[in-house]
């Protein structure tokens, strides 16, 4: 699904951080969004969690950053890493060139079926995520970049 | 020419006429105290050190709208041990070229970071010289605030008058605090330095405080606020403060809810009531 332009596919789960999330083998992987991935140009490094690390619901656990940026990464749930997607410690910039084929990291649930109630499906994420860009286009509706 | 700021032996200069802000920016140097931008009244950008150019690179900067890029460069001045990295210019200098303090840079350029309300600025930070691309690592600046006089207490009214009305903001002039050699809105004996958003619920805040002892960034619950244009109270986005050196006036910028709202006119007698909650 398109939202302004920007890909949502169907077949995974999203949160208001531009986080999106797709079962895995009984397990979930984790990445950031076409929309986070734009508002994230050049990704430059990234910290990834331990294998096996515990993280509680709302603690980081993924840090990227950008030239200018640094992005912060919180689930809803407490999980445990199952596994790291070990290619981004050398070219983060992956994400950016692939955002839904590079995750960044993947964890196991206690009960796999509540991202089910703690996460968007598509269609409530494209309907967030259009509004969201719709209020602020708003305000810059008539500004030119360049002047 | 006068110093904004430094790191160890690192001097950030600027012109005397020349605003500047430590805050007012939601970008990782900000939150660290490790940022400057410093704007100019001018397309072109002078050196704000001296040293020798070692790197410059073109890169995206974000943008919510699909496709659309702009380019931003980053400048790196080496000094000693350490890089000042410079944004928000187009270079017109080459890799391996020696700068002094005042040399031009390049062109101010706008782009992907920057909010409409935003002028036309250099970013500039220090970080070590082996370390300087990433957005985080980098080395806290040294302020030189004084003791700051003719500051508001909570619930006072600044009182000013509309100077200038642009698309982007209206311009107000107050009474404003100094410490003899840096100006600027202070409320509690502390600079206020950044954007404050009107309603707490809006999702940038960038601001800060600042004095001779202590400085914080602080979240949007730390400051409530409410603008009034005669007895009449008014919707704005919000308000941004910098800093400015004792021979500039420095003003508050009033920043419409949308681009091209023209809210407010000249003359327009304005008061604002600010009550830090921190």
């Amino acid at each position: 699904m398109q939202v302004e332009g920007f890909e949502f596919p169907e077949d995974r789960y999203y949160l208001k951080n531009h986080v999106w999330l797709k079962e895995h083998n009984h397990k979930i992987r984790i990445g950031i969004t076409d929309l986070g991935q734009s508002l994230s140009k050049e990704i430059v490094h990234i910290d990834l969690p331990e294998k096996k690390e515990y993280i509680d619901s709302g603690d980081t656990i993924v840090a990227y950053e950008t030239i200018k940026a640094v992005s912060q990464i919180t689930l809803p749930f407490d999980c445990k890493v199952s596994d790291v997607n070990e290619v981004l410690w050398e070219d983060p910039n992956k994400i950016n060139e692939d955002c839904y084929g590079e995750w960044m990291v993947e964890v196991e649930l206690a009960e796999i079926a509540q991202i089910k109630d703690l996460c968007m499906d598509v269609q409530s994420a494209a309907t967030y995520y259009r509004e969201l860009i719709k209020k602020e286009r708003e305000r810059y509706v008539g500004y030119d970049i360049t002047t | 020419m006068k110093r904004i700021a430094n790191y160890k032996n690192i001097d950030i200069i600027s012109n005397s006429c020349n605003k500047f802000t430590f805050f007012k920016s939601p970008y990782a140097a900000h939150k660290t105290f490790s940022a400057v931008d410093i704007y100019y009244n001018s397309n072109i950008a002078p050196s704000p050190v001296w040293g020798e150019i070692i790197d410059i690179r073109e890169y995206n900067t974000p943008t919510p709208v699909k496709n659309n890029n702009s380019k931003e460069y980053l400048i790196a001045i080496k000094q000693g041990d350490y890089v000042v990295r410079i944004m928000h210019i187009k270079p017109g200098v080459e890799i391996g070229e020696k700068v002094h303090v005042g040399d031009r840079l390049g062109e101010f350029i706008r782009n992907g970071y920057f909010c409409f309300w935003n002028d036309l600025c250099m970013h500039v930070e220090c970080r070590d010289k082996n370390d300087y691309i990433r957005a985080s690592n980098n080395k806290r600046l040294n302020f030189d605030i004084g003791e700051i006089k003719n500051s508001m207490e909570n619930n006072e009214f600044f009182e000013g008058e509309v100077i200038q009305t642009r698309k982007n903001y209206a311009l107000i002039s107050a009474d404003y605090a100094t410490d003899g050699k840096i100006n600027g809105f202070a409320i509690n004996g502390y600079f206020l330095d950044g954007f404050i958003p009107l309603n707490q619920d809006y999702y940038l805040n960038y601001y800060g405080i600042i004095s001779k002892d202590y400085c914080s960034t602080l979240e949007n619950n730390n400051i409530e606020m409410q603008i009034y244009s005669g007895n009449q109270s008014i919707s704005a986005l919000g308000l941004a403060f910098s800093l400015s050196f004792n021979i500039a006036r420095p003003l508050i910028k009033i920043i419409p809810l949308q681009y091209g709202e023209y809210f407010l006119k000249e003359r327009d007698i304005i008061k604002i009531k600010i009550n830090l909650k921190w």
